[in-house]
């Protein structure tokens, strides 16, 4: 029996302000779900981002093996080639510590296939352990029913982004990995899911599989999680003088300067309270870029964007100007 | 589905609404129920019992948040299930959530005394205005949603340690704060 100074805490809590829990809830349950904020898939709807060049490319090439970023008729088709991607620890992009046992410590990827198998529920990311097999006393009252896994996310399939004269801005892939609420990377469409502890089970053909917690999913970029970010970060220099070609009649961008652009207002903020989620090229000319910047301060979404504005000085681009 | 529309379908006894409100708030409102109850089918019945809340609230009630009002309709449904089930053991997020707060709460006697439920809410909020935005929201998941330590650094990118010495000092915030206002802890 609960004393009486608990049950009167409880309740004190539980009269929070409406307005306490709907900014906590944002942040729990991202913009996506919650009210009149929810009209689109973040405020840009998905974004495509000049950032996702590389990023995309990243996992691409680790997902992919070798990724197609743009196939024009004259076949000046462009891979960001896999060639390092032995010397990519698998379990610095995806936690996964079943590949890497698998792999004898090093990482093999050679597939889309080979993508960890994941499903998202209430913008958490969990990803399935392998080697995990159903205690033989069951899995105990502890385990409660989320829902059922309602979708699935292709592999691989790539949009692109232009700006209006007509410059690529961004691609982005289909890495795989699930950013809709209950949706997985396998065919498991149905199967019910259940919280366990901290991490899910889901029940497919009578058993149960365990998919661990693996981190937030970002409300903007969708579905990198904070290993994958930081992998990718790790990972820009491997890309690094590609072109990116939007067609056959549309204007090459050089990625090198977009992406030392890109990588200049990277290390601004580096050296500020702010941690970068995304980047877009919302001006550019040849001597000028200007990104619109989503960050966060404190692990929250600040709003509304930023801006940093980027001149090509002495061959390298340098801040110039940032703020709102 | 916009709020105010799932809100107009309520008004015009739509079922509709219902359906709405499960497909945009169910995996929140499981989460929340989850977080206090630890048996799937007390979290359905809870969920299923907060719509029905919401369809017999509204109207004439109009809410202006309607993902706060249909959570705290599920959060007060589990808890009074929770105390219900005196079987239960001391063993959900809510528990070691309400561990952590008692500490710096009134004494017992002060609170019984002292101090209703609603006087310490007011109490509450007026100390979460103090707070920033940050450390408010830290406060509110913690033990409003009773979310794990764990759950909350992975959405600050900080680790456990970080989050609980985050919200001792929270917690010493607010025994302080309720000091001023002349209880005694």
């Amino acid at each position: 029996m609960m004393s009486m100074k608990r049950e009167i805490i409880s309740q004190a809590v539980g009269g929070i302000d409406a307005r306490y829990i709907q900014e906590a809830a944002e942040d729990a349950f991202g913009e996506e779900s919650l009210g009149e904020q929810s009209g689109s898939r973040g405020r840009g709807g998905r974004r495509f981002l000049a950032v996702s060049v590389v990023a995309a490319t990243v996992l691409g090439v680790l997902v992919g093996g070798s990724f197609l970023l743009f196939s024009s008729d004259r076949e000046e088709d462009i891979f960001a080639k896999s060639s390092d991607s032995q010397a990519i620890p698998w379990d610095g992009l995806y936690a996964q510590g079943d590949r890497a046992e698998e792999g004898g410590g090093e990482a093999t990827v050679s597939s889309s296939a080979d993508a960890p198998e994941m499903i998202c529920v209430g913008r958490r990311l969990y990803k399935r352990s392998l080697d995990w097999e159903e205690p033989a006393d069951g899995l105990g009252e502890g385990i409660v029913y989320l829902g059922k896994i309602q979708s699935n996310v292709s592999v691989g399939q790539n949009s692109y982004a232009t700006s209006e004269d007509g410059i690529l801005t961004g691609v982005w892939v289909e890495d795989g990995v699930p950013r809709e609420d209950f949706q997985a990377n396998t065919p498991i469409v149905g199967a019910e899911v259940y919280q366990w502890g901290e991490d899910v089970v889901v029940r497919v053909d009578g058993e149960f599989r365990l998919y661990k917690y693996e981190g937030q999913v970002r409300p903007d970029t969708e579905a990198q999680t904070e290993t994958q970010t930081e992998a990718q970060g790790d990972m820009k220099t491997e890309i690094r003088g590609e072109k990116v070609w939007q067609g056959e009649d549309s204007v090459s961008v050089e990625a090198d300067s977009l992406q030392a652009a890109e990588a200049a207002a990277k290390d601004y903020y580096l050296g500020t309270v702010f941690g970068l989620v995304s980047m877009e090229v919302k001006e550019q000319t040849a001597e000028e870029i200007i990104f619109s910047v989503r960050v966060t301060k404190g692990g929250v979404i600040q709003e509304p964007d930023r801006s940093i504005t980027l001149r090509l000085e002495e061959g390298g681009w340098k801040v110039v100007n940032e703020g709102y | 589905m916009e709020d105010s529309k799932i809100i107009e379908m309520f008004f015009a006894r739509s079922e509709q609404a219902i359906t709405e409100l499960s497909e945009k708030y169910g995996a929140m409102c499981r989460r929340v129920a989850g977080n206090i109850l630890r048996n799937k089918l007390d979290v359905e019945e809870c969920v299923n019992d907060a719509y029905l809340g919401v369809w017999n609230a509204i109207p004439p009630h109009r809410p202006e948040l309607l993902s706060a009002f249909v959570c705290r309709i599920v959060r007060n449904l589990s808890v009074t299930r929770y105390y219900a089930n005196t079987a239960a053991k001391r063993n959900s997020f809510y528990d070691a959530a309400l561990d952590e707060l008692e500490e710096c709460i009134p004494s017992a006697a002060s609170v019984e005394a002292e101090m209703d439920a609603r006087e310490l809410s007011t109490l509450l909020n007026r100390f979460l205005e103090t707070l920033d935005r940050e450390n408010r929201i830290l406060f509110v998941r913690r033990y409003w949603y009773s979310d794990t330590v764990s759950s909350i650094g992975a959405a600050f990118h900080m680790n456990g340690n970080s989050v609980s010495a985050r919200l001792s000092r929270i917690r010493r915030k607010l025994r302080s704060f309720l000091k001023e206002e002349g209880y005694e802890i």
